[in-house]
């Protein structure tokens, strides 16, 4: 079984590194199908354009607010590309607006920041029905 | 040690939401209450809750629209409606006639799993790169006010609400949401300034509390 690839996209380091971390802690505990993953790491709209293009990712973990772009419109042009690509909106703020309009668009599922071992394992769980 | 399960509770009709929170609280549950359907869904999201009690008619969003919604997202946990209507409608896991009934619902929570609590892995390595990320915003905040930078103290706001939280530091997230929504809701003015400055030294305490410990 190829091990999914997890695009991870978020402006700030320490974000990135606690998703990557405990996506496989959850792994490591068995909680879920998959035992490896292999992940990337984009700071921007740009970087995440170019690894989407380049490594076709299966999950996508997508900050709504980036500095350089709106991760609402990168979702849109995800969904374009690769409509079977699972993007999980990731925010700091859930208003209905921004849940709503994710939806539309094609997100699976939406986080709320702070991040939890409950909210991440729900999102990767859904992923793997 | 008991162990609770957590309910999260939305009625718009303040009496009824003490009410459902007493009588929830005496069945030992670990309750949650909210007022409107966008607090159902944000609250929701957190995957805290083994169970959600939700009234139909609310403000913003009603009790079917959030489970509609909820449900879209992959929420799989118990949703249970109250009405005092019949109502027929697909997604929830049972609809409750209001008056509710204590001891239907007492049954409705015995017959309900406790959901599996995963706890979030932060390494030291991660903190200490948290902290650092920390103080490099504490630089650019103090920049941000010097300048009278409306635009990035709210950027900065809204990184350390998203995740000095999962850092174990809630109450800097929350000044940073309270402020960050000041930031967007108001424009230029010496009050709001001082209130920056006010949270730029929280900012720094939570630092150098940091460096200390």
């Amino acid at each position: 079984m190829r091990p999914p690839r997890i695009l991870l996209v978020d402006d700030v380091d320490y974000s990135r590194q606690l998703l990557r971390n405990n996506i496989m802690a959850l792994a490591d505990a068995k909680l879920l199908k998959y035992q490896n993953f292999n992940f990337f790491n984009a700071g921007t709209a740009a970087d995440a354009n170019i690894l989407f293009r380049l490594h076709q990712p299966d999950i996508i973990f997508l900050d709504i607010e980036l500095p350089d772009h709106s991760g609402l419109e990168l979702l849109a042009q995800f969904k374009q590309e690769k409509p079977a690509c699972f993007v999980v909106m990731v925010s700091g703020a859930s208003t209905l607006d921004n849940v709503t309009q994710s939806i539309k668009m094609g997100a699976a599922t939406f986080i709320v920041k702070p991040f939890s071992g409950d909210k991440i394992l729900a999102a990767i769980r859904l992923f793997e029905k | 040690m008991t162990t609770y399960k957590h309910i999260l509770i939305a009625e718009d009709d303040s009496f009824l939401l003490s009410l459902l929170d007493i009588q929830c609280s005496s069945l030992n549950m670990e309750t949650c209450c909210v007022e409107n359907g966008e607090q159902l869904i944000t609250e929701a999201l957190s995957y805290q809750y083994d169970i959600i009690l939700t009234d139909i008619q609310m403000p913003l969003c009603d009790g079917i629209q959030a489970m509609q919604i909820l449900r879209r997202l992959g929420y799989d946990r118990p949703i249970f409606a109250m009405s005092a209507d019949s109502l027929d409608c697909e997604g929830f896991d049972f609809i409750l006639q209001k008056p509710v009934d204590i001891d239907q619902l007492a049954e409705l929570f015995n017959q309900t799993p406790q959901q599996q609590k995963v706890q979030l892995q932060i390494s030291s390595e991660l903190t200490a790169l948290f902290y650092q990320n920390l103080s490099q915003l504490s630089q650019d905040f103090a920049t941000a006010i010097h300048n009278r930078d409306f635009v990035l103290m709210r950027q900065i706001c809204h990184k350390i609400k998203g995740g000095a939280a999962s850092f174990g530091l809630s109450i800097l997230s929350q000044l940073a949401d309270q402020l960050q929504q000041r930031l967007s809701a108001e424009t230029l003015n010496d009050n709001l300034l001082e209130e920056g400055r006010q949270f730029l030294l929280v900012l720094q305490q939570s630092g150098a509390k940091n460096e200390t410990a």
